[in-house]
């Protein structure tokens, strides 16, 4: 197991509610965790909590069997384990080249020149973007897509174990939010990722999670695979969240009498199964 | 009628002479029509929301609001104060302390009497769904609420025409839902017409018009139905169309005696049930 959260709970000020209640959940290796629910649901505390960036007033987190909760835990190497992909994070580069921006992580982690090149050299290409082309490019210069990815980089540059994206895509348009879709799957299999991925996005999210973590008001209300998640179809609109359309009108469809399979997140086979049904 | 906005042959080049980011663009806006205009970054579309009221000004054509060019330094003001603009970030859009004196703040630069400030203030804040938060701060406020004053703040001007530039791009889904369903009804109930630039397509079902537009030309028109129904070149365009309405138009193309403008779950589980 790599990450198991024990008893997590967390408020921000002593008489404040609690923006996490009793968080329990583990990840194991490898696997494409989606975590959804509303601005305000605990998300972002939530993964704060996992790259040790905040501390939980109660409970705990293990990494690899190390309690990062801890008082004497290396945060520096939490934070290098556990990637963060903030919201927006093109926000947050500032060096004067493409090149120094991806080396930065790596630079504090004092390896050397040559290590920080390759490091480079990997993580621009497995964002798509050509490495003698952009290493000496201002990251201000380029296209919001391109910034976004040069930011990406530099967390996959830290070679980290989990990497956790919130909500990678936003605000990009379909074109780029497709492409970066893409090149997060052929990463994670690169690197050996797991992934955490933060999205409003359900079509997204059923098609690519392993398991969906479901937080509202700070509770962690489910914690399924997409298809046992599609089941409770009618707990999660009461949420206000819900399954991908297509999914959505699988369901109404059985729930007029059709025999058919719900567990369906793409359109293509959404398409063959109401077909098959209706010639049956 | 009159159009509202006219738009004759107009391009646009941010460097002078080359690199048309805009092409020959013709285009009326009629009063009280609701077009949206999608596409991907670089398209054009927020260059050409700014000619609309004078942001920028055309290389080459001309752009009218009202019958006014917006080419005339003296007009400029009167063009502003009819089309009004609101962004993407609701962050950037707020200047007070106080919802209703951000609100104010445009009549306030008008010279109105402060009465008329007052009851326009009110009226415009009542319009987006935020008059029990006249007295908040717009910080504390979610970003779908904070769009909503950032929209009241241009109502207050009492313009003819609303411009959005991808107004719900950094929203939640809670937040992008109030912020259509207020700009919806702004056009329907106080018939203010609406440009909306959006990636979302399943926000403009409701459209009267959309344009689809690709390195600074208009590639596809029409109504919501003419235009998703053409499911092939809009995916060519690596655009989405509603994901009820690709299924439609896959079902349809099995064979399956189903309509191609379905754009909700309900309306497709219809189709499908009554093919009994």
């Amino acid at each position: 197991m790599l990450i198991k959260v024990e008893s997590v709970t967390h408020q921000y000020d002593d008489m404040g509610e609690s923006v996490l209640n009793d968080i329990n959940f583990s990840i194991n290796k490898n696997e494409f965790i989606s975590l959804i629910g509303h601005t305000g649901s605990g998300k972002s505390t939530l993964v704060q909590i996992l790259n040790g960036l905040i501390k939980p007033i109660s409970g705990q987190v293990f990494l690899s069997g190390e309690d990062i909760t801890g008082k004497d835990v290396d945060l520096k190497k939490v934070r290098q384990q556990v990637g963060l992909v903030f919201q927006y994070p093109e926000h947050q580069l500032f060096e004067e080249t493409v090149y120094q921006d991806v080396a930065f992580g790596p630079k504090n982690l004092g390896l050397s020149e040559e290590t920080i090149e390759d490091r480079v050299k990997d993580s621009l290409k497995s964002v798509n973007l050509e490495y003698e082309e952009f290493k000496d490019r201002s990251p201000f210069k380029l296209s919001g897509g391109q910034q976004r990815r040069v930011a990406i980089a530099g967390v996959l540059a830290m070679r980290p174990k989990v990497l956790i994206l919130d909500e990678p895509t936003a605000g990009l348009d379909p074109r780029t939010r497709i492409e970066l879709m893409e090149e997060i799957i052929k990463f994670k299999e690169e690197f050996n990722l797991t992934i955490i991925l933060v999205s409003h996005r359900m079509e997204e999210v059923f098609q690519l999670a392993d398991r969906i973590l479901v937080l509202s008001e700070g509770q962690l209300v489910f914690n399924e695979s997409p298809t046992e998640l599609t089941s409770k179809y009618h707990q999660l609109q009461q949420l206000g969240l819900g399954v991908p359309e297509i999914t959505e009108v699988l369901v109404n469809l059985k729930e007029k009498g059709y025999d058919l399979n719900t567990n369906i997140f793409d359109i293509l086979s959404a398409k063959d199964e109401i077909i098959k049904v209706l010639r049956s | 009628m009159k159009p509202l906005i006219e738009l004759n042959d107009v391009s646009y080049s941010y460097n002078g002479e080359e690199d048309f980011v805009l092409k020959d663009i013709d285009l009326n806006i009629e009063p009280g029509e609701f077009v949206a205009i999608v596409g991907h970054n670089g398209s054009g579309k927020s260059t050409l929301a700014k000619l609309l009221n004078g942001l920028l000004l055309p290389s080459k054509g001309e752009v009218k609001v009202g019958g006014l060019s917006t080419t005339s330094q003296e007009e400029l003001w009167q063009i502003r104060q009819q089309v009004g603009m609101v962004f993407q970030s609701p962050d950037n859009q707020l200047v007070a302390n106080i919802v209703e004196e951000d609100v104010a703040f445009g009549p306030e630069n008008l010279g109105l009497p402060s009465e008329e400030i007052k009851a326009r203030v009110k009226e415009a804040l009542a319009l987006v769904g935020m008059k029990d938060f006249a007295r908040h701060a717009p910080h504390k406020l979610s970003g779908g609420q904070k769009q909503r004053v950032a929209i009241a703040g241009i109502i207050a001007m009492r313009p003819d025409c609303l411009v959005f530039d991808e107004p719900t791009a950094m929203l939640d889904p809670v937040g992008r839902k109030e912020v259509i369903k207020t700009v919806e009804d702004l056009n329907k109930n106080e018939g203010l017409s609406v440009v909306y630039i959006t990636h979302f397509m399943n926000e403009v079902v409701n459209a009267d018009r959309i344009l689809v537009f690709e390195e600074g030309e208009i590639v596809l028109s029409g109504s919501p139905k003419d235009v998703f129904t053409k499911v092939d070149e809009i995916k060519e365009l690596s655009l989405d169309v509603p994901q009820v309405t690709e299924l439609a138009y896959h079902l349809q193309n099995s064979g399956l005696d189903i309509d191609s403008d379905i754009f909700t779950v309900n309306r497709l589980v219809e189709a499908i049930c009554s093919l009994k």
